[in-house]
């Protein structure tokens, strides 16, 4: 497993190269930088076929707290693979799509993929931050590299509030440290319940807020809408099913192994039921992003929104913490990333050749270039969790564990499925927008290759997955298996174990 | 016995309908047509053939061995067979009516929603049959709408209603899931059964989850106006296969699980009053209140296409109160008012359709004197009103006569005369119908229309044939029904081929109709015998010579059709008739208003701030609580 510090490497030692080669060869540096994430995609993959179980790796021989180590288990193999499928056809997108772009574009995104498996694979909390902080920067330049007027204003709109939130961030690992001398992942989690309560509340709400803020969870998203607007779609399309799917990731991590201490059920901090707090916040979450995007006529505003909304039912789906709504969240995580992916890349297409933003002026597209309007379809129906579609499986699970939680329960299940009628009126509204026959003539939309190449493949997984869950459900299954343990996690286990193999 | 005719009935049909995205409309439609004379073999072919199942097994962590699948019941049976029937010739008409002129590409989707409404018949466990329920419903969310705006408008409300039903459906399945650890649909009803006595109230919520998701899609009271909007705007050809055999799939859910439950869970687990469960009483006053509410917004309807809709929610209203009646009279009578429905109105829709084909109008007051040019359509609607106003000898008297035995049985009376008011009403409107489109007379502009072509003609006939037959000899449905009710364990219902007994009467089927074709001999002999008869044009009595172009009027406003009603209207003026779908549109407008109220709260450079920190505080709160 010690080939997975590539992962992180090779993107960075190609990013920081490419501003020489950038220069020299402008083209080439822009293949290197697609071989780069196909490289990615396929050594995640590697890794993630050869998961087993938890493994950590230590970097330099240094051994945790004074030394970094990154950890593979399911849960980081599976989402670094979705990510870097993400980024690679994102930018594959992006690359084919004519539009040029300066190879520092590519650079950037190179940056960010590598931060983005760094906050997916690293032990560390110090060391999270640090990749956080990568991303962010990585992030705000690629929103601003838009090319409309919201670019740069959603830009500064993340800037903003993202900084302050890192130094939340900050001053929680700055408490961790002081109270019990690490900063490993796995060496918190086994002494947090140790903290003083109130100390271990308010840590948590530190840390929380860089990442809440990152998973696009109400209030703290404030830079959502705007960020997305700006964005060039292949990047809007990042946040939306990669940036939001590693936070969710360290939502997961944090929640259930280090506050919670890998027990299962309500995340506990001390005496505060976190795990009832993050429940509300996801049911507000769901509610306010669904209704938000019904509102809109912006396309990627819209989708912007829907994702918000889909954060939140996952944000619910791991606050529960049992094993069948971890699966669910994380199965529901890994299909919106993909059904968000089609969305993002086809509307980003439709709106560059037509220049048109708003789902109203869309009218017809669809009769002239029908594949077009298949592609939102399935992806719309991915999103919205129709059967036979990849995101009903996640949400039939998550559905299933919040029904059986008793009154409130029963009263929260009914508001995200209210949402969830929300939710399909305004895809079906695009959809069939698409489909009408408007009086002007429409323009018939073209497509390269690349495009055909990346949303077929990206609509075989969708329905794929709806068909038969089973595809990933090898791997997927044993995922809250290693998060929660009768005494500790698998994760928090194979790092004590290689800590103590060590010492002998 | 594991078979593969199950998934072939259910997947082929789909699997074909993707396939025929590639080929011409014309041939999909033919393609359409083919597929639906081999599924009516296939389905008849597996009659009784009780063991058939198919199943299969998912992967799929959250639950433990998940199985999922098909299997026969005779319930699903004679659902699936009266609807293929219909389909068969609801796609032969369309194969006519989609020529250049008239032509939608809802062929292949239809051919989707037949697979998945066959699915939806032969359903083994909860999880199939929302997998096909919920792709059922979505695509026929695409063929309402069929690119037309305001077609999708009323689409979308019914496509609204209908998810918020498949959530409750959801819910309802995993409360299920909880207490018997699979999907069964049996083993839910036991369980339910047994609920129902020791845990009433977890019962109640599941089984009133199940109830909102078939009254949703059957168009039950408060849910009653979509079909006026759905069935209306709908594909011309595809409005007789919604109000025919879409509306139906409700009460099929009804049958499958909420009657079962009743029937099995012990008597003393609810209240009852008359013998009827409480819960059942209640659905059978919604029932009866639908009905009458169908029934009077059909008098004031001067749209063709939605007067039948509301008709089709009046009659839905019937079936439903029989059903609530808990007796195996009840059932049987709901049952075959279901079949009876499906065909008249069937017929009812389509020779509206032709009509539409033909002449391009849908509003009444502008037709008239169609019988002229257009006789097959003209017999076929005359029949299909016959039917629906329940007149012997057709189809619609025998099933509404056993409803009312139903109700009678179980000394319903208020809801008795809520039915009977509403089947008087049918007269009204019915009979306006068939006067103003059919009747009177015939507008200059349409001289030239001339009959339907043959394809559409087959299928008006074969609809004419399907009333006649039930209402003859009402044991051709009858037996079915007869063992569907023995296969779910209740008493059946005495009858022979032309013979029923109800419960205060018997009617026999060959009398009542030996006497309407001697009362229509003599009245046809009268006809003949009688004086002089003078053709008068259409505005010759109105406008006491003056043109009404000349008040910029046109000639519609005179047309005996227009307003028909209103004296009727005058008196039901103070009802607020509207009201619900008024609440529903204000509260759509509201999330609209609240989404931008929401969308606002992101906008400008100076929210964030306060925003963390009202993060923070309703995590705190959310968290103390």
């Amino acid at each position: 497993m010690n080939q997975v510090i590539l992962l992180i490497a090779i993107p960075l030692l190609v990013a920081f190269s490419m501003p020489l080669t950038g220069k020299l060869f402008p083209r080439v540096s822009k293949v290197i930088a697609l071989l780069t994430l196909l490289f990615e995609a396929i050594w995640a993959g590697f890794i993630l076929f050869n998961t087993k179980g938890a493994v950590s790796v230590v970097i330099g021989g240094w051994l945790p707290p004074f030394g970094i180590n990154l950890v593979v288990d399911h849960l980081s193999g599976v989402v670094a693979f979705v990510v870097s499928i993400v980024v690679l056809f994102s930018i594959f997108f992006q690359l084919s799509s004519g539009l040029s772009k300066k190879p520092n574009f590519y650079m950037l995104s190179l940056l960010l993929v590598a931060s983005l498996m760094g906050i997916i694979f690293t032990g560390d909390l110090f060391n999270l931050f640090v990749f956080f902080e990568i991303a962010g920067i990585s992030a705000y330049s690629l929103i601003a590299s838009g090319k409309n007027s919201n670019s740069s204003n959603g830009a500064l709109g993340y800037l903003i509030p993202a900084s302050v939130a890192s130094v939340f961030y900050l001053v929680g690992i700055a408490l961790i440290y002081s109270t019990l001398g690490t900063l490993n992942i796995a060496q918190i989690a086994s002494s947090f319940s140790s903290v003083k309560p109130i100390l271990a509340t308010f840590i948590a709400f530190s840390l929380l807020t860089l990442v809440l803020l990152e998973f696009e969870i109400v209030p703290f998203n404030s830079w959502v809408p705007r960020a997305y607007q700006g964005a060039p779609s292949s990047i809007s399309a990042i946040f939306s099913s990669g940036l939001a799917l590693a936070s969710g990731y360290v939502m997961l991590r944090l929640g259930v192994i280090v506050f919670n201490g890998g027990q299962g059920g309500f995340i506990r901090t001390g005496s505060f039921e976190l795990g009832h707090a993050l429940f509300g916040i996801g049911v507000i979450t769901v509610i306010a992003g669904e209704i938000a995007a019904l509102a809109q006529k912006d396309v990627k505003k819209m989708l912007a929104f829907s994702s918000v909304g889909q954060m939140g039912m996952v944000l619910v789906a791991f606050s529960i913490g049992t094993h069948s709504s971890i699966y669910g969240g994380i199965f529901a995580l890994i299909s919106h990333s993909f059904a968000k992916l089609l969305l993002f890349l086809t509307a980003g297409l439709i709106i560059m050749k037509t220049g048109k933003s708003k789902y109203t002026q869309w009218t017809g597209i669809a009769r002239c270039s029908p594949l077009f309007g298949v592609l939102m379809l399935i992806g719309s129906l991915g999103v919205i969790g129709i059967p036979l579609f990849s995101g009903f499986w996640g949400k039939f699970a998550i559905i299933g564990s919040t029904v059986v939680l008793g009154k409130i329960g029963f009263i929260a299940t009914t508001l995200i499925l209210a949402a969830s009628v929300v939710e399909g009126f305004y895809f079906f509204r695009l959809v069939h927008t698409m489909f009408e026959t408007g009086e002007e003539k429409v323009p018939k939309v073209k497509a390269n290759f690349a495009f055909w190449l990346i949303s077929s493949l990206l609509v075989a997984v969708i329905v794929a997955l709806g068909l038969r869950p089973g595809i990933i459900d090898g791997r997927l299954k044993k995922i809250p298996g290693e998060l929660i343990g009768n005494a500790e996690s698998g994760y928090v286990q194979a790092v004590n174990k290689q800590l103590k193999g060590s010492k002998k | 016995m594991m078979d593969f005719i199950l998934p072939a009935i259910v997947i082929g049909p789909v699997l074909i309908g993707l396939l025929s995205f590639l080929f011409p409309r014309k041939m999909q439609w033919i393609l359409f047509f083919l597929t639906n004379i081999v599924l009516l073999g296939a389905v008849f072919y597996i009659r009784d053939r009780q063991n058939l199942f198919f199943l299969f097994e998912l992967s799929y962590f959250p639950v433990n061995k998940l199985t999922m699948g098909m299997a026969y019941s005779q319930l699903g049976w004679f659902f699936l067979a009266i609807s293929t029937v219909a389909t068969l010739l609801f796609s032969a008409f369309s194969v006519g009516f989609n020529d250049k002129k008239h032509a939608t590409a809802i062929a292949p989707l239809w051919l989707i929603l037949v697979g998945a409404s066959n699915g939806i018949f032969m359903a083994h466990d909860w999880l199939w049959f929302f997998i096909v329920w919920e792709s059922m419903s979505w695509t026929s969310l695409l063929i309402i709408g069929h690119g037309r705006n305001k077609s999708f408008k009323a689409g979308i409300f019914y496509y609204l209603l209908s998810l918020a039903g498949t959530f409750a459906l959801l819910m309802s399945i995993w409360l299920i899931f909880r207490h018997t650890g699979n999907f069964e649909i049996g083993s839910g009803i036991l369980f339910l059964a047994q609920a129902s006595v020791r845990a009433p109230f977890y019962a109640l919520v599941v089984l009133a989850l199940f109830t909102l998701a078939f009254f949703t899609k059957s168009a039950l009271f408060p849910f009653h106006m979509w079909p006026s909007l759905a069935h209306a705007e709908a594909p011309d050809d595809f409005s007789a296969y919604l109000s025919g055999i879409m509306i139906k799939y409700g009460i099929f859910g009804l049958l499958l699980v909420v009657i079962p439950v009743f029937a099995a869970s012990p008597l003393h687990a609810f209240k009852a009053v008359s013998g009827v469960p409480l819960p059942l009483y209640f659905t059978g006053w919604i029932s009866a209140v639908t009905a009458a509410w169908g029934t009077i917004m059909a008098i004031f309807s001067s749209d063709m296409k939605k007067l039948m809709a509301w008709s089709t929610v009046a009659n839905v209203g019937y079936i439903g109160a029989a059903l609530s009646t808990g007796t195996s009279l009840g059932y049987a009578a709901a049952l075959f008012h279901t079949a009876n429905h499906m065909f008249f109105k069937g017929a009812i829709f389509a020779s509206l359709a032709a009509v539409k084909y033909r002449t391009g109008e849908r509003e009444m007051h502008k037709l008239g004197g169609l019988a002229y040019v257009m006789p097959v359509t003209f017999i076929t609607f005359l029949l299909g009103i016959i039917a629906a106003a329940g007149i012997p000898p057709l189809s619609g008297f025998a099933s509404k006569w056993m409803i009312f035995q139903a109700l009678f049985e179980r000394k319903l009376v208020f809801q008795s005369t809520m039915i009977f008011f509403a089947s008087t009403g049918a007269f009204l409107y019915l009979f306006r119908a068939l006067h103003t489109v059919f009747l009177g007379q015939l507008p200059r502009r349409f001289a030239k229309v001339k009959e339907v072509g043959p394809f559409m003609s087959f299928s008006l006939i074969g609809l004419m044939v399907l009333m006649l037959i039930p209402g003859t000899a009402p044991g051709t449905l009858l037996k079915p029904i007869n063992s569907v009710l023995g296969s779910m364990g209740f008493e059946q219902v005495k009858t022979g081929w032309f013979f029923v007994q109800g419960s205060t009467t018997a009617i026999d089927g060959g009398i009542t109709t030996f006497a309407f074709v001697l009362a229509v001999a003599v009245v046809f002999l009268l006809f003949v015998l009688g004086g002089k008869k003078k053709k008068v044009e259409m505005l010759d009595n109105y406008t006491s010579g003056e043109t009404p172009e000349d008040w910029n009027l046109t000639e519609e406003r005179y047309h005996y059709g227009n307003k028909f009603y209103q004296p009727i209207e005058v008196l039901f003026k103070w009802v607020p008739l509207g009201a619900v779908e008024e609440k529903y549109r204000q509260f759509g407008n509201s999330l609209v208003r609240l989404g931008n109220l929401i969308h606002d709260f992101f906008q400008g450079h100076s929210a964030w701030g306060w925003q963390l920190v009202a993060g923070i505080a309703l995590l705190i709160g959310l968290g103390v609580m």
